[in-house]
């Protein structure tokens, strides 16, 4: 079969021999390189999103319109999936996350308390960052790790049978402006 | 095949969806998100059938007829079923008034307050009596919703031009993301987030302008309800009647449906029965035909230059005083332009008028320098016949498309459709922008590169020895310095052209007006031919084939002599008559300038009598489209003031000139005659023939030879100066400029 080559559809108007010259940008040099990753297969989207997330933390309005320009793929599509999912993060994140689960398991083991005491201690609702760009904490309906409940996972490491004595040990460091501990056995990604 | 619906027997052919063959048997089966021109979807689950030995129930829109099915609609646990899936819909939807006891006298008392910011009934909505959600609700007969009612969140989105978007309304069927994805390529409008949480947006939630939108309209038009309204209309009442006529706003052709109330136009939409369009317009037919006709800058009376000021005057003055005038120049003083925006019946009564009572040197019109010339004069230069005539739904099947001098989007967006077509169907996609003057190198160069086993390909015969022998002295590697292009980038141009496909290369007016020439001309039929591809012409004006035909039929009538354009040496002209708003007069360019046209412009300023014509919406014309399809554009309206149509304004004047053979009482006369005096219309023009698929007539041009591209440059210089028309022209009225929120699409 003959390569196909596509330089864009009529209602993107792009071309040749006006070739596309990528203004170098991080997002975009990141993009590329996750993409060349996955071959550059536009079904690869939600993995493309998920490494540049790691990567960046959250997903910019440059990183997604990185995806979709290196890609080829309409923007809107991009933006689509990238708003289906919750673990995807349109907004800035903080250097450190931590989730409380309010799963139905956590809910009745105590979660609510443990998500309540996370935001005494970082002084944030749920939700949101702290002003410096420190932490992040988010609340998610299911880690699917029941057994572990009341859950929470910090930068990545769950941490099992939460309760306020143990998250005040687990935050310290973050509290301290210190980097959490190394994560090393990371659980399932949901 | 047959199958059993409901206990009927029922014939079906092809292979069409249950919804299909339910639809086309009378049978009620409601539905929200199937969409004639869309590929299934079933996201509303109204259709649902029970199909005998299939588990649970079928959506009939995505469910495929078979032999011997037997399909049952309306069971009671059926209409139970979908009596709960319709509240659960209306439980999000404003259904106060869907479900109201008093909405059969309703209209008659609230029928004026609409407007409102916001919609909570259908009183409010500027879909009421348009709602597919109201006409199936009304066929259900639903008088209670059980659920708590939840208003959709989200604002009416208003800072678009032309459509306004509100989300309490959508019913999520998406049939807009599906049309603006699958039939526009588009892909504006998407779903965003998820769940209960899903609203229809854009991405990053950016303004429809900001997102790459064309305002097509065709997510307006597929809304089922009044979540995506036309702002235009949304506060209007519905149309009395609604007529079908042929766009005139460009060369494409496109069947409008145009509402009508009180005599005046309401707003347009594209006809989904049109052969060329088939359900879809842009942003001019789908927006501006109203604003175009009833435009404050039409003129509606006829005009005569009294004490240097242009004053009011009856036909009777205006037609006694141009014939007086007109008598007093001698033959080949009085010179004649004209648009090819106006109908074949116009264009035709212009020739007579020119050749028979004023012996005018030629006709000028903007046919001339168009695409569609351009290659009728390569033909006539290399003597042979070159074909014109084709079918806009081929090029979706082709395997590599080249364009050359023309913004598809913006000036031909119906072919741009077929493009995408063939682009999803894997064609391979070039737009060019040659530097000018460097056409021939280019082409020459791309040619020269095409792969050898399809240059073997190409016939010797027909002048390709002589062509082949010509591209080995090509040197590519500097044209590709000249073009500052790699090499490499010419070469996979090149060996995608040879595609087992077919190749299209349409070709626009700016390649053709600017300095390409017929060098140029005969490098792309050479290159074309070589590979076995077809040179399309792309013209914007919406008769320049029409045009073409019958100045090629008076060619031999009119006494050619001095262009009014010409340059030094020649004379010109002592008086004007122009048809149209071209060529741009200045001022003291002529004794005597007659302009007859439908808008106050610049040209109509510098006349001495000014004769108003109507738009194409008010008088039946022949419009011939790019393609070669000829289309009876009907009157959708009375003329509007004193105007009047082209062809009765000249027959007027003739027959206050004294001559004879102007006895014309219709469009349709007109037609008879010039079906007799140009051949190629053939059927066409002749008033019974005009049926909805009707082509020009050509000479058998086959697949050419090819060209020998020294031989016709030398024959460059007849040629008159083309002038590109903007795409946005219509009449002398610039749409783009005259249209605050067109000015703003294209202004981007």
């Amino acid at each position: 079969m003959p390569r196909k080559k596509k330089t864009g559809t009529v209602a993107s108007g792009t071309v040749f021999p006006v070739m596309k010259k990528a203004a170098p940008s991080p997002g975009r040099t990141a993009a590329r390189e996750v993409i060349g990753k996955y071959g550059g297969r536009k079904r690869a989207v939600i993995q493309v999103l998920q490494d540049l997330q790691e990567r960046f933390r959250w997903l910019s309005v440059e990183t997604l319109e990185a995806v979709a320009l290196e890609l080829d793929v309409p923007l809107a599509h991009v933006y689509s999936v990238a708003t289906f999912y919750k673990s995807f993060s349109l907004e800035p994140r903080g250097r450190h996350i931590c989730t409380v689960c309010m799963g139905t398991a956590c809910h009745v083991r105590g979660g609510t308390a443990v998500l309540e005491h996370f935001e005494r201690r970082l002084g944030i609702p749920a939700g949101q960052t702290s002003p410096g760009g420190e932490v992040t904490l988010e609340r998610v309906n299911c880690l699917g790790a029941c057994a572990l409940a009341p859950l929470a996972v910090v930068d990545g490491r769950y941490y099992g049978q939460m309760n306020e004595s143990k998250a005040n040990e687990v935050l310290k460091p973050i509290l301290a402006g210190r980097d959490a501990p190394p994560a090393s056995d990371k659980g399932p990604v949901d | 095949m047959t199958i059993t619906i409901d206990g009927r027997s029922i014939a079906f052919e092809g292979r069409p969806t249950l919804l299909e063959v339910v639809a086309a048997n009378g049978i009620f089966v409601p539905s929200l998100c199937d969409h004639p021109g869309l590929e299934p979807y079933a996201a509303c689950r109204l259709c649902l059938v029970e199909v005998q030995g299939r588990k649970g129930f079928v959506p009939a829109c995505s469910t495929a007829a078979e032999e011997g099915m037997v399909i049952r609609t309306s069971t009671p646990e059926l209409v139970a079923l979908r009596r709960g899936i319709l509240e659960l819909i209306l439980a999000e939807h404003p259904h106060a008034c869907l479900i109201c006891s008093e909405k059969t006298s309703c209209d008659d008392f609230k029928s004026t307050i609409r407007k409102t910011g916001e919609v909570t009934g259908c009183v409010l909505c500027p879909a009421n009596g348009r709602c597919q959600l109201q006409k199936v609700v009304g066929a259900m007969g639903l008088e209670v919703v059980p659920f708590p009612s939840h208003r959709r969140p989200g604002e009416v989105r208003r800072d678009d031009p032309f459509i306004d978007r509100d989300n309490s309304l959508c019913i999520l069927c998406g049939r807009c993301v599906r049309v603006c994805r699958e039939v526009r390529g588009a892909s504006v409008l998407t779903f965003v987030s998820r769940g209960s949480g899903t609203v229809i947006g854009t991405a990053i939630d950016r303004r429809l302008i900001d997102s790459g939108c064309q305002f097509c309209g065709a997510c307006v038009d597929v809304c089922p309800t009044g979540s995506l309204a036309d702002r235009a209309v949304r506060y209007e009442r519905l149309p009395e009647t609604e007529k079908k006529s042929v766009c005139p706003f460009c060369g494409q052709g496109c069947s409008l449906t145009v509402g009508l109330r009180e005599g005046r136009i309401l707003g347009s939409a594209p006809d989904p029965e049109g052969r060329v369009n088939r359900g879809q317009a842009c942003v001019r037919g789908r927006f501006l035909v109203k604003q175009a006709v009833h435009h404050p800058r039409r003129l509606l009376r006829p005009l005569v230059r009294e004490n240097g000021s242009l004053r009011n005057a009856t036909w009777e003055e205006a037609l006694a005083l141009a014939a007086e005038r007109l008598a007093k120049f001698g033959p080949g003083e009085v010179a004649v332009a004209a648009s090819s925006q106006n109908s074949c019946e116009d264009l035709y009564v212009l020739h007579k008028f020119a050749a028979e009572v004023l012996k005018a040197p030629v006709v000028v019109g903007t046919w001339s320098g168009s695409a569609a010339e351009g290659l009728r004069a390569l033909g006539r230069a290399a003597g042979q016949a070159v074909s014109l005539n084709f079918r806009m739904s081929d090029i979706g099947f082709a395997g590599a498309i080249l364009i050359l001098g023309e913004d598809l989007p913006r000036a031909q967006p119906m072919v741009g459709l077929q493009v995408n077509k063939a682009v999803a169907r894997g064609a391979a996609l070039t737009e060019l922008r040659i530097p000018s003057g460097k056409e021939e190198l280019f082409l020459t160069a791309l040619a020269a590169l095409v792969p050898k086993a399809s240059r073997a390909a190409a016939p010797d015969a027909d002048g390709g020895k002589t062509f082949k022998a010509h591209l080995d002295k090509a040197d590519t590697a500097a044209a590709a310095r000249a073009l500052s292009i790699s090499k490499k980038e010419l070469l996979e141009v090149s060996s995608r052209l040879a595609d087992p496909k077919p190749s299209f290369f349409l070709l626009g007016p700016d390649f053709v007006s600017g300095v390409a020439g017929l060098g140029g001309l005969a490098a792309l039929w050479n290159l074309a031919r070589l590979v076995g591809g077809r040179v399309i012409p792309l013209d914007r004006e919406a008769n320049v084939r029409g045009g073409l035909v019958i100045a090629e039929a008076f060619s031999a009538r009119l006494s050619a002599g001095p262009v009014r354009t010409g340059t030094s040496g020649q004379p010109k002209p002592r008086a004007l008559y122009l048809a149209g708003p071209y060529p741009k007069l200045e001022p003291g360019e002529a004794e005597f300038v007659i302009v007859q046209g439908s808008y106050d412009d610049e040209n109509s300023a510098l006349a001495d009598i000014v004769l108003p014509e109507t738009t194409s919406f008010e008088a039946e014309g022949v419009l011939v489209n790019i393609e070669g399809r000829a289309q009876l554009s009907a009157q959708v309206l009375e003329p509007l003031g004193e105007a009047k149509p082209g062809w009765w304004i000249l027959k007027s004047l003739a027959a206050k000139l004294g001559a004879t053979g102007f006895g014309f009482d219709s469009a349709e006369d007109v037609r008879r005659e010039l079906a007799a005096a140009a051949p190629a219309f053939g059927k066409a023009a002749s008033p019974a023939g005009l049926g909805d698929d009707e082509f020009l007539a050509e000479e058998p041009a086959g697949a050419g030879a090819f060209i020998d591209i020294e031989s016709v440059r030398s024959r460059d210089a007849r040629r008159p100066p083309g002038a590109s028309r903007d795409a946005d022209d219509y009449k002398g009225l610039h749409l783009a400029r005259e249209n605050k929120s067109l000015k703003l699409v294209r202004g981007r």
